[in-house]
């Protein structure tokens, strides 16, 4: 968190974590796509060739003056596959908070499992609970025929005590519903330093 | 949740002021200061046409990616700089203590020396005024006006509305 109080500006970091293809990158192009540009950056992403992430996408997102405040959001992703583990802990460095997100797909179950305890790892690697840091979990693909039940998911990655949001983000759907109430509550910690 | 990193009026006019020396003194397009996760602190000069935070995002993870090169080569410590020459554009990039980074954005006509030289001498004094850091946070006054909350609560359901597609209804990202 970067508080400016000249320019009085708030800069909060939010990473969108979890599993290879579980939908990270979408999430940042369908709010790139459906925020207004003077609201947000251009979208980042270091892709390669086969179109997967390779180190991280970005997007900030900037909700005007406020009361006097300028309040924006920093938004990454994190790579998902194994072989990028390295990247993850580098863009996870500095976050307020994490949108988890989930892939519904039966055949991901130990790939969420990986990433999920990879969070709680390096969160803990970096001085943080990961009981009471802002992690918002997002079930994601729930438009899979397959789609394992919210109870197996949440059972599954033992995510008790964080909110929990269900989505489609190829289709928009829940994706605003995921990114408000973590930055709310980001927000919530921040005041207190304000 | 990491540590805030606080920054009083005072503070940011002194960073402004190394930042705009360093900038009359190289000719250089414009100079940003970030830190190591991505986050700008601070840019001056000629920005408007230049998405600068994502800019300082990418600069932040070149920093990172190649203090692991550095790593592997077995230098103890990070790189603390770096040169990209492009036809019209360059960028130099230099450490600043273990959390910072100063960016010189320049064109081809400006000679290399004299940015390697200035953005020397301004991490000296970046690194100096770091050190002043933790006594300045406790001088800043309280910024937040009453109703910032609820304000600030309207603009994100404003910004961010609750879908009024049902499940399964397509939506055209693109």
């Amino acid at each position: 968190m970067f508080i400016n109080w000249k320019q009085r500006e708030i800069k909060l970091k939010i990473v969108y974590y979890g599993a290879s293809l579980c939908g990270k990158t979408t999430n940042l192009e369908f709010l790139h796509a459906s925020i207004p540009s003077h609201a947000r950056s251009d979208l980042v992403s270091l892709k390669t060739r086969e179109d997967r992430t390779i180190f991280f996408d970005f997007l900030e997102i900037q909700l005007g003056e406020i009361k006097g405040l300028k309040p924006k959001f920093s938004l990454y992703t994190v790579p998902g596959q194994v072989y990028y583990i390295a990247s993850r802990k580098l863009v996870l460095q500095g976050a307020d908070g994490v949108v988890f997100v989930v892939d519904s797909a039966p055949e991901r179950r130990d790939a969420n499992v990986e990433a999920w305890d990879n969070l709680h790892a390096n969160l803990r690697e970096f001085g943080f609970d990961p009981k009471t840091f802002p992690i918002i979990v997002q079930f994601n693909k729930r438009d899979l025929p397959d789609a394992l039940p919210l109870n197996d998911l949440r059972q599954m990655i033992h995510c008790n005590g964080h909110l929990n949001v269900e989505a489609v983000a190829s289709q928009g759907i829940g994706v605003f519903e995921s990114l408000r109430p973590t930055i709310k509550s980001v927000m919530v910690e921040a005041q207190r330093h304000l | 949740m990491p540590k805030p990193v606080i920054l009083s009026e005072q503070y940011t006019e002194k960073i402004e002021g190394i930042l705009d020396e360093l900038r009359a003194k190289t000719r250089a397009s414009y100079v940003f200061l970030a830190d190591i996760s991505g986050q700008l602190i601070n840019a001056r000069g000629a920005t408007q046409s230049t998405d600068i935070a994502a800019l300082a995002a990418l600069t932040a993870s070149n920093m990172a990616a190649t203090a692991e090169m550095a790593r592997r080569i077995g230098e103890q410590a990070q790189f603390r700089l770096m040169f990209h020459e492009g036809a019209g554009s360059n960028i130099y990039l230099s450490q600043v203590g273990h959390s910072f980074l100063l960016a010189v954005v320049f064109a081809a006509e400006v000679q290399i020396g004299l940015v390697r030289l200035f953005s020397k001498r301004a991490v000296e004094e970046l690194e100096k005024l770091a050190a002043e850091y933790e006594n300045v946070v406790e001088q800043t006054p309280s910024m937040m006006e009453a109703g910032f909350g609820g304000a600030f609560d309207d603009a994100l359901d404003a910004l961010l509305p609750t879908a009024k597609t049902k499940p399964g209804a397509p939506i055209i990202i693109r």
